[in-house]
């Protein structure tokens, strides 16, 4: 018991100990490279973030980019349940979408962007991309929960004659949403990670790209750690949310 | 319609398996017949051939619908309450009957409760009252006393009898004992 406490206390500790590390050492690589510019210091980009979280241009960036992503993201996501769910019961679609999905997951996202930049506005990029982005993952994730669902259940729900709702909802949906929950926390990481790399290339005016791309033409290192903090807050923001959307929606299957 | 369910020469292989050869049986209609043989004489083959759930080789079987079935596993959804794993089957409007049936088995109270959480007694029993509360002619139980108690068995086995009445029930067991407590015609099948 005693060795129980104490190893859990070791594990509170060093997490802290670990980041309060890394920040030393950051702080001395800050020191040792003596310009802001090449390498701002933990400080300095407290401060910058400080600044930012001041400017009501922050927060309109923050909603406009996480916004767009987001719908990106929820298209990818419909799109990815209505093509699984005909991928399981078609070969012919099965196939049909298998040469989409590659592509989707090797083509570069720069190439992507360019080629988005020449097809649509800029305005719309970051959710272009991150619906290209997002969909692979959501789909081969949502194939592979179908594919694993109990052969068994389903027999029972044969003999019995369980209509399609009730099968779909209390029967296929719960064995199905771990493997979307998955899924989708993936794809929404990556689609934040490219939708913002999107923006900094097109640079859609008001967006977190265009502050970033402003960041690299400036030189300010601070800004950019601060605009990154920013980023992941904001991801694990997006991310709680919809394991939060799923997880209460799996609970209402529960009760029937 | 006829009189039997039949199995007419059917052999079923599963790989390099064969579970059934040349098996050829008739089933009366309307009462309840047991099925007693050797592990690996194909008894639960059978009742998945009666079912549709796996089809014969060659030959052909003669089975009647609606159905019914207490599986060998309990196939229940754990996440739902023992009441809610019979919803599935009859939607709402029915608790009171549902209940009442539960009762009968010896969930009372518990009736409201996530299935996760009981013995594998009271699973078992939950499983019986679904295959119950189903609309059917005929009823497959593939080893429906399976983790009870004497007494449970006893007073389970009248609930069937009773529920049952005028049906055609077909039961696997290994034990004669089970048999004699649904008043069952015995089949041996032959092992292989």
């Amino acid at each position: 018991m005693a060795s129980t406490i104490s190893h859990k206390l070791k594990n509170r500790l060093y997490r802290p100990l670990a980041i309060l590390f890394w920040l030393a050492v950051w702080q001395a690589a800050a020191i040792a490279v003596g310009h802001e510019f090449l390498l701002a210091s933990p400080l300095q980009v407290l401060q910058s973030l400080g600044q930012l979280l001041l400017k009501g241009t922050t927060y309109q960036a923050a909603l406009k980019s996480t916004g767009r992503i987001m719908l990106g993201f929820f298209a990818s996501l419909v799109f990815s349940l209505l093509l699984a769910a005909g991928a399981h019961k078609s070969t012919l679609l099965r196939e049909l979408a298998a040469p989409l999905v590659s592509a989707a997951r090797s083509v570069p996202v720069a190439s992507f962007v360019i080629l988005a930049i020449i097809l649509v506005s800029t305005r719309w990029l970051s959710t272009l991309i991150a619906f290209v982005i997002g969909f692979p993952v959501i789909y081969l994730n949502l194939l592979e929960g179908i594919k694993n669902r109990d052969i068994k259940l389903r027999q029972m729900a044969t003999v019995f004659r369980v209509p399609f709702l009730r099968r779909l909802f209390y029967i296929n949906l719960p064995q199905i949403v771990p493997y979307l929950r998955a899924g989708a926390a993936t794809a929404l990481g990556l689609c934040f990670k490219s939708g913002i790399a999107a923006e900094v290339i097109g640079i859609p005016s008001g967006t977190i790209g265009e502050a970033l791309y402003r960041v690299k033409v400036n030189y300010y290192t601070a800004e950019l750690f601060a605009w990154t903090i920013i980023i992941v807050v904001l991801s694990l923001l997006a991310s709680a949310l919809m394991k939060w959307m799923l997880d209460t929606g799996l609970r209402r299957l529960e009760r029937l | 319609m006829s009189k039997h369910l039949h199995f007419h020469h059917v052999t079923k292989r599963f790989g390099a398996q064969t579970v059934l050869l040349d098996f050829s049986l008739e089933l009366p209609l309307s009462c309840v017949s047991c099925l007693m043989g050797p592990s690996g004489s194909g008894k639960t083959t059978l009742l998945n051939l009666l079912m549709g759930l796996v089809q014969p080789d060659s030959g052909s079987v003669q089975t009647i619908h609606p159905q019914s079935a207490v599986f060998q596993e309990d196939r229940l959804l754990p996440q739902l309450s023992a009441l809610g794993n019979l919803r599935l089957i009859t939607g709402g409007g029915k608790d009171a009957e549902l209940l009442h049936l539960l009762a009968e088995l010896g969930i009372g109270e518990e009736g409201h409760k996530p299935v996760r959480d009981f013995s594998g007694g009271m699973q078992r029993r939950v499983v019986i009252a679904r295959a119950l509360i189903a609309e059917y002619e005929l009823l497959l139980l593939d080893e429906p006393f399976k983790g009870l108690d004497a007494d449970t068995r006893a007073r389970t086995a009248e609930v069937i009898r009773r529920a049952s009445q005028g049906k055609t029930v077909v039961m696997v067991t290994h034990d004669p004992t089970e048999a004699a407590l649904l008043n069952a015609q015995v089949f041996w099948l032959p092992a292989i």
